[in-house]
């Protein structure tokens, strides 16, 4: 599942994204390099700080002062993103790269109404007549299953329940036939029964729709769902990247392997759960070597001296780990 | 093992350091230091505080006297020049300091002692106490100065700086009662104000211990810009004519300018030149407070 | 001597088999009135909670769950009585705890303590922590001087933190220690019962599990009662003993916790296990439902899942359907289980 058959329809190579701060240089994105082929679903997981979401912003390039892309590639459709200029960057937001992200009422503008919100996207990036696109509105509206598009479609997003705004977020991102959609956390402020429903709803587009997906959030459930493969970052690295079976069963990474021992599941019982000692680094000043060394229980003494590289293990299967190379 | 654990308390001979009261104030000079406006806002107001104070004894001459002809510009023995009387204007401005922070001093304190009071019961009792208060509040607020000054000069059938000094500081306790009141009322909804009840704490060590310290530093603050605040309007009122003629503010100095102005420009600029040079440095300092006071701006 | 001997065993193990009901909770009502109109009249109400009776055995952990709107918060701090209810009643060792005067209650409060979810807010960001976790002690004169230092320090030591952090300020922690911080204050005052309001939700997830093993820990020790509110199934199942499902004010279903997870029977809490995604799997079982989260203003009639409820049947929207004891210990308000 997942390799080097099919096309590449995002591939970031070596990024790295710093902060630039009074107190000193936040490395948020620290040379990391990932791949997203045609279709698949790519889930990003790490917790607060890891630099997960200033990954999804740099594709986009969305990041402003004091930060800024230093270095890598992020080729798009075999074209470096880096290189494009912001006219060319606003003709690919919201068309061919959509985002959707955490907090779906902040994300709307809550003076316009759904429709026209969504029908300003639809404008800007396709050919559509004007008497055309009130009926892709509908259309697009019907599909993420809002009930009566037509008339929800003249509603402002505080008439929208949170679940409802992340649909009709998830329209706005999918109106333009995007080749890769990136959702930010989509679920992470919904309730869970809420949040059922919006998974599945995903799960249904991507069927429907040819779109790469890159989810990115801090909860392995819900990146399981959709996801066929998954990339775990810890402190502005990629530690491991496998499909979704490997990293469950086969898992490599100490940090891996403890965050998912650590976390209490529905169907697994434990008396106590597995800790995981110390904190989140802060990205001022990272631990030397290995970033996860300090609170890690296999760590030698080189883990604090050298970094490791990401080296493939197996197909598909990548650690940065000095345990294994 | 955290990298984040400050040197705040170091262990002494094994035993924990407890920073005392000295030591937090230190705290707060420290973190006033990183900003430089700040630091030149504290100069400011030491350098007019130590000339407010000292005057009497660094004075070259004595202002009520007249120490040179009438209306000589600046020159190396009258440094400001002289005013229309003769009185050497360097040493007005130096006893000018001494009214002006006076006055400003003088009157924030008034209306801290009415503000906090008023908004602290406000916002403690709520209700129909609250209502009326703030009703009174505004109706005091939107009172005309100069004819409150009138008012109360008619009164009291006397002229007087600290007339004036109360006027100002009774019509303007409004607009800190209203800050008080307001933080008081988020305050009290904070999380930690909750712990404190849940674990039975009274009403009384809620104010005390949880609320009022917050309240303070954001008083502070606004004292400390109230008070260049305090010092125009009581030029202003003075400069309009309505001020104390015997009193020799600022304030005084600048309205006893204004008919030299196209004779003797000295007289109206060095007076004008110190409120311009106070009000800056209080107000420097009243930002680099805000940040200074707030615990969670790190050092 | 030999007969108060033997009593005395014969009580203590009459009180290992039959363990104390510390709280009693019984058809608790909290509305919240939402004024309106020119004249500022009550209008309408927010059924935060509605009608809502358990039991807390000693050193039990009673797990609450439920979704946003469901009153679980309101719940909670009703029974601590940090809200003032609109009728019925807690009993707290037998006690009603709404008919005691504002001084006996504040006694009370050193055995019902609280730890927050957002421990960045719960503790005052100008004291130091000595002086936070000395709190319960200061207001209730526990100890003083030497003695009330030497508290602390044990009680910074029970929660794993170290004496060097006793004089420092709340900001210069991470988000997993201040709530030990806040964990070790709500532990001075020797608790019976704690009340865990969504403990680990504001923390990074590797460090959720450290609390997580701490609360259990601590709760052997102490011996304490625990009632661990959350929305996360997973930790709730992780924490407890027995389970309360909450929707919409009442309580849908209440059973030990194998009891639950292994035979739901109300199909909202049905609904809830098949919606939590599991790492590693791809649910294909899962019972989506319909419509929103409803708000607690107008509460549907009957039974208030029933505009959601995939079992739906026409008798649901007529008669509100009573909590009852299905299985030993195993409550459910549903007409049809």
């Amino acid at each position: 599942m997942g390799s080097t058959t099919k096309d590449a329809v995002l591939k970031i190579d070596d990024l790295r994204t710093y902060f630039f701060l009074a107190e000193g240089v936040v490395k948020a994105v620290d040379r990391v390099s990932l791949k997203i082929n045609e279709q698949e679903a790519l889930g990003l997981v790490g917790e607060s700080g890891c630099g997960k979401s200033t990954v999804a912003h740099s594709i986009l390039r969305l990041i402003r002062e004091p930060g800024r892309i230093v270095g890598g590639k992020i080729l798009f459709e075999g074209e470096d993103l880096l290189r494009k200029s912001e006219a060319e960057m606003r003709k690919i937001r919201g068309g061919k790269i959509a985002m959707v992200f955490q907090n779906p009422t902040s994300s709307l503008n809550p003076v316009f109404r759904i429709g026209s919100q969504i029908a300003e996207a639809i404008k800007l990036h396709q050919n559509v007549q004007k008497h055309e696109v009130k009926k892709k509105v509908v259309e697009i509206l019907d599909k993420v299953g809002i009930p009566s598009p037509s008339e929800r479609m003249k509603d402002y997003p505080h008439e929208f329940s949170g679940g409802m705004c992340q649909r009709a977020m998830i329209a706005m991102s999918l109106s333009c036939n995007p080749k890769l959609l990136i959702a930010d956390e989509p679920t992470t402020n919904l309730d869970v029964t809420i949040q059922a429903q919006i998974l599945d709803l995903m799960r249904i587009l991507r069927k429907n729709f040819n779109a790469s997906i890159l989810l990115i959030g801090h909860d392995f459930g819900v990146i399981s769902e959709i996801c066929d493969r998954i990339v775990v970052m810890y402190s502005g690295k990629v530690v491991e990247s496998a499909d979704l079976g490997t990293i469950f069963k086969d898992a490599k990474h100490p940090y891996t392997k403890a965050l998912l021992e650590s976390i209490p599941r529905l169907n697994i019982e434990t008396e106590r759960l597995r800790v995981i000692p110390g904190d989140v680094p802060e990205l001022i000043k990272p631990p030397s070597g290995c970033r996860f060394h300090p609170r890690c229980e296999q760590a030698m003494e080189a883990c604090s001296k050298k970094e490791p590289a990401l080296i493939e293990i197996e197909q598909g299967h990548e650690v940065a780990c000095l345990l294994y190379g | 093992m955290n990298s984040r654990l400050r040197t705040n308390s170091e262990k002494k001979n094994g035993k924990v350091h407890r920073p005392s009261r000295a030591t937090r104030l230190f705290v707060v000079w420290r973190k006033l230091r990183k900003s430089k406006l700040a630091i030149a806002g504290f100069g400011i107001v030491l350098f007019m505080s130590l000339v407010a104070l000292l005057s009497p004894v660094i004075a070259p001459y004595s202002p009520d006297l007249p120490s040179g002809s009438s209306r000589m510009p600046p020159s190396m023995e009258h440094i400001f020049g002289t005013d229309n009387l003769g009185r050497d204007m360097l040493a007005l401005v130096m006893y000018g300091a001494r009214i002006s922070v006076y006055v400003g001093i003088a009157a924030v304190l008034i209306e801290i002692v009415i503000g906090l009071s008023i908004g602290m019961i406000a916002g403690y009792f709520g209700g129909i106490i609250d209502e009326v208060l703030m009703r009174v509040a505004d109706v005091v607020f939107t009172l005309p100065m100069i004819m409150m000054v009138l008012v109360a000069i008619s009164m009291f059938e006397v002229r007087s700086i600290n007339i004036i000094i109360l006027v100002m500081a009774v019509l303007e306790w409004p607009f800190m009662a209203r800050v008080v009141r307001s933080e008081y009322l988020s305050l009290r909804e904070a999380t930690y104000v909750e712990a404190a009840r849940s674990m039975g704490a009274s009403n009384w060590r809620i104010i005390v211990r949880h609320i009022l310290p917050n309240i303070l530093s954001v008083m502070i603050v606004l004292a400390t810009m109230d008070i260049p605040w305090f010092i125009t309007l009581e030029a202003t009122i003075t400069f309009l004519g309505f001020g104390d003629p015997m009193s020799s503010s600022w304030g005084v100095l600048l309205e006893r300018g204004v008919s030299l102005m196209s004779t003797a420009w000295w007289v109206i600029t060095f007076p004008g030149l110190a409120l311009l040079i106070t009000s800056l440095g209080f107000n420097l300092l009243g930002d680099g407070l805000r940040d200074a006071l707030d615990v969670k701006v790190r050092e | 001597m030999p007969v108060i001997w033997l009593t005395t065993k014969l009580r203590h193990q009459g009180q290992s088999e039959m363990s104390e009901t510390i709280l009693e909770v019984e058809n608790l009502k909290k509305h919240f009135p939402i004024y309106g109109g020119v004249l500022r009249r009550q209008v309408a109400a927010v059924h935060a909670v509605d009608g809502v009776s358990f039991d807390v055995k000693q050193g039990e952990t009673i797990g609450l769950v439920g979704e946003s709107g469901c009153g679980k918060t309101t719940l909670g701090r009703t029974i601590l009585r940090l809200i003032e209810p609109t009728s019925g009643s807690v009993r707290y060792m037998g006690r009603d705890i709404f008919k005691l005067g504002q001084r006996e209650m504040r006694k009370l409060r050193l055995e019902m303590a609280m730890v927050f979810q957002d421990p960045f807010a719960s503790l005052n960001p100008r004291m130091t922590i000595a002086d936070i976790i000395g709190e319960p002690i200061d207001i209730h004169g526990l100890a003083k001087g030497a003695e009330k230092e030497k508290r602390i320090m044990n009680l910074l030591d029970r929660v794993g933190l170290t004496p060097l952090h006793l004089y420092r300020y709340p900001h210069e922690f991470s988000g997993g220690q201040k709530q030990r911080i806040g964990i070790a204050r709500a532990l001075a005052g020797n608790p019976k019962l704690l009340l865990a309001d969504e403990p680990v939700s504001s923390l990074d997830v590797s460090v959720r599990a450290q609390i997580l093993n701490l609360l259990k820990d601590l709760q052997e020790e102490y011996g304490f009662s625990c009632l661990y509110i959350s929305h996360d199934l997973s930790t709730v199942k992780h924490m407890s003993d027995r389970v309360a499902v909450m929707y919409l004010g009442k309580l849908a279903e209440s059973a030990p916790v194998k009891d639950l997870f292994n035979d739901p029977r109300h199909p909202y809490t049905k609904a809830l296990m098949s919606a939590i995604p599991i790492p590693g799997q791809r649910r294909e079982d899962r019972i989506v439902l319909k419509g929103n989260v409803p708000t607690p203003i107008n509460p549907p009639s009957g039974c208030r899942f029933h505009p959601r409820c995939p079992e739906y049947k026409p008798e649901c929207a007529k008669d509100e359907p009573p909590f009852i004891e299905v299985e030993r210990e195993h409550f459910v308000a549903c007409h049809f289980k």
